[in-house]
């Protein structure tokens, strides 16, 4: 038990549980939830801070469970990255719901409901059991805990359309598990172990393989509404409560990719000479295209970033297929490219949802032609969306060039160069739905009636995120180095 | 190649839980009342635990019990939870239960 406490990475799933117990009672005072939640953030980003200044360890983390029970944490490089992604989006996501002065004046009616609070850090704890998970069964629990958080976190909204987005989001979460639990199974029954390390190691090319991995990635894909499985996803993200969408486009999507990605490095290298690379990739470059060009035709804000969405998670799929070669140089570098785009998008995708909240609090809407105007009282949250959208078009200096350039270098390197065309086409329409949204704010038209001024600590805290795309942009290597060469995971897993 | 090396008794439970899933799904994607697509996930679901069963059954160990466990209490929480959705979205909206469909 106490050598248990002792592991470091055990605490980054136990703290935010610890959270989201305290915040239950914290919710209920004005006064000692700010204080509250600022001591919990504090504890966790130094605990994360201890992590990543501790490195990678070479064997991963075990916690016995009983006499022959061994859960296996898996404590890699890209388990950390998103460790710390988690972290940064989350503390300046609850930062910017609780912690100024508008949040506690507010009325009852339009404050944050009490329980997003424990429900957000529940949220949080089940993203990292899914980034510390090295095994079919805690990827499963994990990925189904955060589904069911998800949902009711949607629902937090009082409205008729963020139920009806919430309970279609339910309905896509739980046939994706489904799926994942049938696939699951199948594997389990040809191979003897959930263990993905050993799985990896002893994969061969056969109908139940095929057939498992196949449920289990078709399953993922719908819960990270990877196209053409993305229909719940504009709804749900454009009628939650702004904290939600922020913690939602950047994070939880986030997870079902990161576990595909997961199942791709120990299962795809047996089936890299059938149409399956080809099939993932393809469904990232039309989801780039697809989502892209849906997003130029939005005129609600945040419908056009829900938008947004889609089209860069299919970045992360580009990647897929280029993970299956040979060199494992190349090989590094395309996960370290699918991983920074992981990062760059988290960043750039909470901080344009949290500028687009004090947007809608100043001009009263959520339409993107009453903007006009806005560029003259707004300049830190206009410098905010323009700082993210370099980001979230590829150029230079931001976390999204970096994470480009090394998809890009993949590409070229392994001679695949249709994908390297899908990137530049993907920048350039991100480029022309930014733009159109930056023009409008900067076009000076009739003065409104109704201006309010969105509190200074939101208006710091997005563009603390956005500022943070930049410096990862000119600094990759602290990140980047905790990457080394892919082994498709450490041994481990629950060895019965 | 999967079937042919199955017990009996798992042979039957395959052909049911398949057999299952397809009426399960088929009802989900035929009806747009939440009501009856939440019971029509409900038979997916349990013909879902019935494959893990059939299909990860054979070796002494009990990964698959535990599973199906899994799986149960998750379907548990899903359930309350959409029946608590259910519910909101009829005070909110009295005379809409009906998806109305993208």
């Amino acid at each position: 038990m106490i050598q248990m406490l002792l592991t470091g990475h055990l605490w980054l799933i136990l703290l935010p549980l610890l959270a989201a117990l305290a915040s239950v009672p914290l919710a209920r005072s004005r006064t000692l939830l700010p204080w509250g939640q600022g001591l919990l953030l504090l504890g966790w980003n130094a605990l994360v801070l201890w992590l990543w200044q501790g490195g990678v360890p070479d064997t991963p983390a075990t916690i016995t469970l009983g006499a022959s029970l061994v859960w296996t944490l898996q404590t890699d490089g890209p388990a950390l990255i998103m460790a710390l992604l988690t972290t940064w989006v989350g503390t300046a996501t609850l930062v910017h719901t609780g912690l100024h002065r508008r949040a506690a004046a507010m009325s009852a009616k339009e404050a944050t409901p009490a329980a997003f609070w424990p429900m957000a850090w529940l949220l949080l704890a089940t993203l990292n059991v899914i980034w510390l998970g090295a095994d079919l069964l805690t990827l499963y629990i994990g990925v189904e805990a955060l589904g069911l958080v998800a949902v009711a976190m949607i629902a937090l909204n009082n409205k008729t359309e963020a139920v009806q987005a919430a309970l279609r989001y339910l309905f896509a979460t739980l046939l994706g598990s489904l799926a994942y639990l049938v696939g699951a199974g199948l594997l389990f029954g040809h191979y003897g172990t959930l263990a993905l390390a050993t799985l990896a190691a002893e994969v061969t090319a056969n109908g139940p393989t095929a057939a498992g991995f196949g449920l289990m990635l078709a399953g993922l894909a719908l819960k990270a509404a990877v196209f053409p499985l993305h229909g719940w996803l504009p709804a749900a993200h454009a009628s939650a409560l702004l904290p939600v969408s922020v913690l939602h486009a950047a994070l939880v999507i986030k997870a079902s990719v990161f576990v595909m990605l997961r199942h791709w490095l120990a299962f795809a290298p047996v089936f890299a000479d059938t149409l399956l690379p080809l099939l993932v990739g393809g469904l990232g470059a039309t989801a780039i295209l697809w989502g892209s060009i849906m997003a130029l035709q939005q005129t609600r804000l945040k419908m056009l970033i829900a938008w947004s969405t889609v089209a860069q998670t299919g970045y992360l799929l580009i990647g897929f297929p280029l993970l299956l070669t040979d060199d494992a140089a190349l090989q590094q570098l395309v996960l370290q490219g699918i991983l920074y785009q992981m990062v760059a998008h988290g960043l750039a995708k909470a901080a344009l949802f949290m500028a687009a909240g004090q947007l809608v609090t100043a001009t009263g809407s959520d339409r993107i032609d009453q903007l006009t105007g806005t560029g003259r009282h707004l300049p830190l949250t206009l410098l905010t969306i323009g700082l993210a959208g370099v980001s979230l078009m590829g150029m230079p200096p931001s976390a999204g060039f970096v994470a480009k350039w090394l998809l890009a270098s993949g590409a070229i390197g392994s001679g695949q160069v249709i994908w390297l065309v899908v990137l530049l086409a993907g920048g350039l329409l991100s480029a022309t739905y930014i733009l159109r949204l930056l023009r409008q704010a900067f076009r000076e038209g009739p003065e409104q009636d109704v201006f309010h001024h969105p509190s200074r600590v939101e208006k710091i805290t997005a563009f603390m995120l956005a500022l943070m795309t930049l410096l990862l942009g000119l600094m990759a290597i602290p990140l980047l180095s905790l990457i080394d060469l892919p082994t498709a995971v450490q041994a481990g897993g629950i060895a019965p | 190649m999967i079937f042919t090396d199955m017990p009996p008794d798992a042979r039957v439970w395959l052909i049911a839980g398949a057999g299952l899933v397809l009426i399960g799904l088929t009802g989900f994607l035929l009806t747009r009342d939440l009501v009856r697509r939440l019971l029509a996930f409900h038979i997916t679901g349990s013909a879902a635990l019935l494959l893990v069963l059939a299909l990860a059954g054979g070796h002494d160990s009990p990964v698959p019990a535990l599973l199906v466990f899994t799986g149960m209490l998750v379907g548990l929480g899903a359930t309350l939870l959409a029946l608590w959705l259910l519910r909101r979205g009829q005070q909110l909206a009295p005379h809409a239960d009906a998806d109305p469909g993208p």
